[in-house]
């Protein structure tokens, strides 16, 4: 049983990590203004209305991940609470690499549902 | 640093967990985790003073935060990945900058190869001598213009009677005489200098015997002597002149072949120094 859980951990741990990188993507681009890290979680949690269950801390990797990427542009602005704060916004790149991610995942939604619509999840 | 004990606990476990890391990036990351922190003790702090923060609001923002483990192993598989995308990069970079250099080195090698070929072209073309033509690139009969373009401006000229002389004598090894009329090449005469020769191979320090071994012999000979007559008119056809001065001694010798509408001059020994092209007749 160790072993199923282990492996239920590590699917989820891949799954969120592609879901949160596109959750962020999205929420980034439909941002009005930079958005920062601290904010980027607390959207992530109402547009899951708090059930996708992670750690914040989780979420810093993946914005490196993106900006290294060159899908975000990050600077440094100032915050209320005197260290200066780092705000994101998507770039042209972010935006293509959004929706290539939106269009994978809706293949892959509806390759799993094809192959798993006969399986049932008590 | 942050002022909450616990928090710098937490921060130093992080950077355990990233020994292995850049050092500048390991700070990076501490600093961005403690913006964070900070960021979420603001909020609950404002309405309290700092002594009053609870214990259970610090270990829950810790909590939702992660574990230091899981955070750092966290960074270390996204940094993988940029590592390895920037890698790929690099690698491809350098592909295409060997791709880019290897296109280089051929277009270079092309063009150098068809510069190359075009000079030898240009040579062969421009080093043959074609009785009553002239060369490839220019010949009897073209203007004046066609010269200058061909050549540039001449190191002299000469404008005498109804000619025109234009001398290339030190570059080209050629000078020109044109109709000063109708601008006309009348004359192209070939000197020491040129490279190049008619296409049996006589050149420019070609002999005599040579010479009219393979013009097929004068037909005629004649001895002028300087002292006494300047008259070359003695035929035109194959005739061999043999210039002498007052004491008799050759001067030197002139072939012309009026039929092919060429004619070559020769010092006292006998070898060639001037082969001229002309309009047969």
């Amino acid at each position: 049983m160790k072993n199923v859980e282990k492996f239920k951990n590590k699917l989820e741990r891949e799954m969120k990590s592609g879901f949160i990188a596109l959750l962020i993507l999205h929420i980034i681009s439909n941002s009005k203004e930079p958005i920062y890290g601290y904010k980027i979680i607390q959207e992530v949690n109402q547009a899951t209305d708090g059930k996708l269950k992670f750690h914040e801390g989780t979420v810093y990797p993946i914005l490196r991940y993106l900006q290294a990427q060159h899908f975000m542009k990050s600077y440094l602005g100032e915050s209320p609470t005197g260290a200066p704060r780092k705000y994101y916004t998507i770039t042209e790149q972010g935006k293509a690499a959004l929706f290539s991610g939106l269009e994978s995942w809706q293949n892959l939604r509806e390759t799993l549902s094809k192959v798993f619509e006969s399986l049932e999840v008590s | 640093m942050n002022k909450h004990p616990e928090i710098r606990h937490y921060l130093r476990e992080i950077e355990k967990e990233l020994s292995d890391m850049d050092s500048d990036l390991k700070k990076s990351i501490i600093n961005e985790i403690n913006e964070h922190l900070e960021e979420k003790f603001h909020f609950i702090e404002s309405p309290v003073p700092d002594s009053e923060v609870k214990a259970e609001d610090v270990k829950k923002i810790l909590e939702d935060f992660g574990e230091p483990k899981e955070i750092a192993s966290e960074y270390k598989r996204q940094l993988l990945d940029e590592k390895e995308s920037f890698d790929k990069r690099k690698k491809s970079s350098a592909k295409v900058i060997i791709l880019v250099l290897a296109l280089l080195v051929i277009v270079v090698f092309v063009i150098i190869a068809g510069l190359f070929l075009l000079g030898e072209d240009k040579e062969e073309a421009d080093s043959t001598i074609y009785e009553g033509l002239g060369l490839s690139s220019i010949q009897i009969g073209d203007d004046l213009n066609k010269v200058l373009d061909t050549y540039g401006n001449p190191e002299d000229r000469v404008d005498s009677g109804n000619t025109i002389w234009l001398d290339y004598r030190e570059k080209e090894g050629i000078d020109f005489l044109l109709n000063k009329q109708s601008e006309e090449i009348t004359e192209i005469r070939f000197n020491p200098g040129f490279k190049g020769s008619l296409k049996n191979g006589i050149t420019i320090g070609s002999m005599l015997d040579e010479v009219q071994n393979l013009s097929g012999g004068a037909l005629n000979s004649t001895r002028i002597n300087l002292s006494e007559s300047h008259d070359y008119t003695h035929g035109w056809d194959r005739v061999l002149y043999e210039i002498v001065d007052g004491t008799g001694d050759t001067v030197s010798y002139k072939f012309i072949d009026a039929k092919k509408g060429i004619l070559f001059w020769f010092d006292s020994s006998g070898m060639s120094t001037q082969i001229v092209v002309f309009t047969p007749f």
